[in-house]
């Protein structure tokens, strides 16, 4: 066999893998809408789906619960997984995650700030009429501050001859920043006030609206795209930035961008369904042992695991116990971290 | 045709390179010697365009190649660093990166069978789908000499690239990149410690002292003279009827 057929082999084999992860997503996906405290059979969410009759009950839960909830978890998995791999690459360091940089600890700073600034009336007493709107601004401020956090970082890491590792410094230096700043607000809070906070940092896709749902699509898709676009440059980057730069990659301006993408992919993502940990570091690993390190393979696979992994965890979330439904960053993080480290075990090198 | 005028570097107020210039013509493979800190990277690096030289400027072919955008230069020159990072990509998906100059997103079949070629040269045929985290230092030098003799460049610019290899493999890759060298009509720097693989296998020796020029010569004229004041060590200068090599005291 020629060197050639070898490695169309070998791409071959991959691509089938990807194919493999790429058939089961609609059935996690199905299956998710079929689970919940009112179980309905796949058939009649295929009839629903489909716009036939079917009981205005089951019609209403999936289309105002279940299907934005599961297209949450698909859309926050891809996302998580896709950005952790960029980061990863770009950062050239294994342990970076979407959340490195610090922007999770930015939005939870963000959130908490408006909680501490409703005060006068508590969730309880809150007209009906005004929990949207509450909810929304809860949601703009961590937006916004990790907006503001992006933009500090990507300002400081813009400068001429900052390198990886200083970047990862800045982003656990800002972590650091708006942790103590959240502490202090937390600290000075009333009571319901600190719940609110505490509720609001647990990643769950219950919280998820057809219009986060949408926003989030909107960037994924775009990030996504763009990451997908510069596969070849993370791999000639994973040789060296100045085997890299040889090659023809814009090196630096290749990093602000892919931060840019990334920080902004995971202020959308922690905004709208809090911190979901572990995906993003979890899923460029595992599927590194399957496909190799080329990105051209990577990003795909991320961003389908990742939304494979979040679906069937937010599945599984919802149905350990009748009538609870737990968030799902308490399974991920579960799961995540003893996941993790069978991985490092299994891996010859690490 | 490669022309370095008047080139000068510093970090901070460290100079680095002091007013380098010389002209090298195709087909030619020159050897940059000296002392560790004598500026050999930093030469390799202006050239390259991955510094910015105080003053100065190169010239390849009559283009100023700092004018040149980046995807014309990764045409033009290809740099092989002193340390290659692990990763865990293909032996074949890391030579195959010196096509991406070329390529869009779909390597064609012209890419994929010049790889093969340049891996059954330099006998990495039987490692092709091996990732390169788990080859020997000796091998990873090869597939990034692979990587951009691939890349198809004119000049091409070596920063030490033969120091984690054994003798035999150092004798056969420095006899192969000077045979490319002839044959395609390349200009290659090298910055080398071995003064006897430079004798043996280059056209020229460029020995810097203190960042700047002590010494141009072929090899036939270098002298003992001329190494021990580069390197501030007694040498001793042999010849036989077909090479000419160095023994230090």
């Amino acid at each position: 066999m020629s060197v050639i057929d070898e490695y169309r082999q070998y791409l071959r084999r991959k691509y089938i893998l990807f194919a493999a992860m790429l058939l089961l997503l609609p059935f996690a996906f199905l299956l998710s809408i079929m689970v919940g405290p009112v179980n309905i059979g796949s058939a009649e969410i295929i009839r629903i789906l489909l716009g036939y009759e079917a009981s205005e009950t089951h019609i209403r839960i999936i289309y105002h619960f279940r299907l934005p909830q599961s297209l949450a978890a698909l859309l926050a998995g891809a996302g998580l997984a896709i950005s952790g791999a960029t980061m990863q690459a770009v950062l050239r360091n294994p342990l970076c995650s979407p959340f490195t940089l610090g922007i999770s600890g930015a939005a939870i700073f963000g959130a908490a700030l408006v909680i501490f600034l409703s005060e006068g009336f508590s969730a309880a007493t809150l007209p009906a009429s005004n929990v949207s709107r509450y909810v929304s601004s809860v949601t703009a401020g961590a937006f916004l501050s990790s907006c503001l956090a992006t933009a500090l970082i990507l300002t400081l890491s813009g400068k001429r001859l900052i390198k990886p590792e200083t970047i990862i410094l800045i982003g656990v230096a800002l972590g650091a920043f708006y942790g103590a700043g959240t502490m202090m607000l937390q600290y000075f809070a009333a009571e319901w006030q600190l719940n609110a906070m505490i509720y609001w940092t647990f990643g769950d896709t219950q919280r998820a609206t057809w219009a986060s749902v949408k926003v989030m699509s909107l960037f994924v898709g775009v990030s996504g795209i763009y990451f997908i676009t510069q596969s070849w440059n993370y791999n000639a980057l994973a040789l060296g930035e100045e085997n890299a730069q040889s090659l023809g990659v814009p090196v630096r301006r290749m990093r602000l961008e892919t931060m840019f993408f990334a920080s902004l992919l995971i202020s959308v993502l922690t905004a709208s369904l809090g911190i979901i940990g572990f995906i993003g570091l979890v899923v460029p690993h595992g599927v590194r042992l399957w496909v190799g390190s080329d990105h051209r393979l990577v990003l795909p696979c991320s961003l389908v695991c990742g939304a494979l992994l979040l679906i069937l965890a937010d599945t599984t979330a919802r149905s350990i116990s009748p009538g609870c439904l737990m968030p799902v960053s308490i399974l991920t993080a579960f799961l995540g971290a003893p996941l993790f480290f069978l991985m490092l075990l299994n891996k010859r090198e690490v | 045709m490669l022309e370095i005028n008047r080139l000068s570097f510093q970090y901070g107020k460290n100079r680095i390179l002091n007013n380098i210039s010389f002209k090298i013509t195709a087909g030619t493979m020159i050897a940059i010697l000296g002392p560790n800190g004598s500026g050999k990277t930093t030469l390799l690096r202006c050239i390259a365009s991955f510094l910015k030289p105080q003053t100065g400027t190169v010239f390849l072919h009559g283009e100023k190649v700092e004018s040149l955008s980046a995807e014309k230069r990764a045409k033009r020159i290809a740099y092989m660093s002193q340390h290659t990072e692990v990763s865990g990509l293909t032996v074949f998906d890391a030579v195959l990166l010196g096509r991406k100059p070329y390529t869009n997103w779909q390597p064609t079949t012209d890419d994929l069978e010049k790889v093969e070629q340049i891996l059954h040269q330099l006998s990495l045929a039987d490692k092709v789908l091996r990732p390169i985290n788990r080859l020997s230092g000796g091998e990873i030098q090869k597939v990034s000499l692979a990587r951009i003799l691939v890349q198809e460049a004119g000049l091409l610019l070596l920063d030490e690239p033969t120091s984690a290899l054994d003798l035999k493999n150092r004798v056969e890759i420095l006899a192969l990149l000077r045979q490319f060298v002839h044959e395609r009509q390349l200009i290659a720097l090298l910055s080398i410690h071995d003064l006897n693989d430079a004798l043996r296998f280059t056209d020229r020796l460029l020995l810097l002292k203190d960042g700047s020029v002590f010494a141009d010569e072929k090899p036939e004229t270098l002298t003992d003279t001329v190494v021990e004041s580069v390197y501030g060590l007694p040498v001793e200068l042999h010849k036989t009827t077909t090479s000419k090599f160095i023994i230090p005291h």
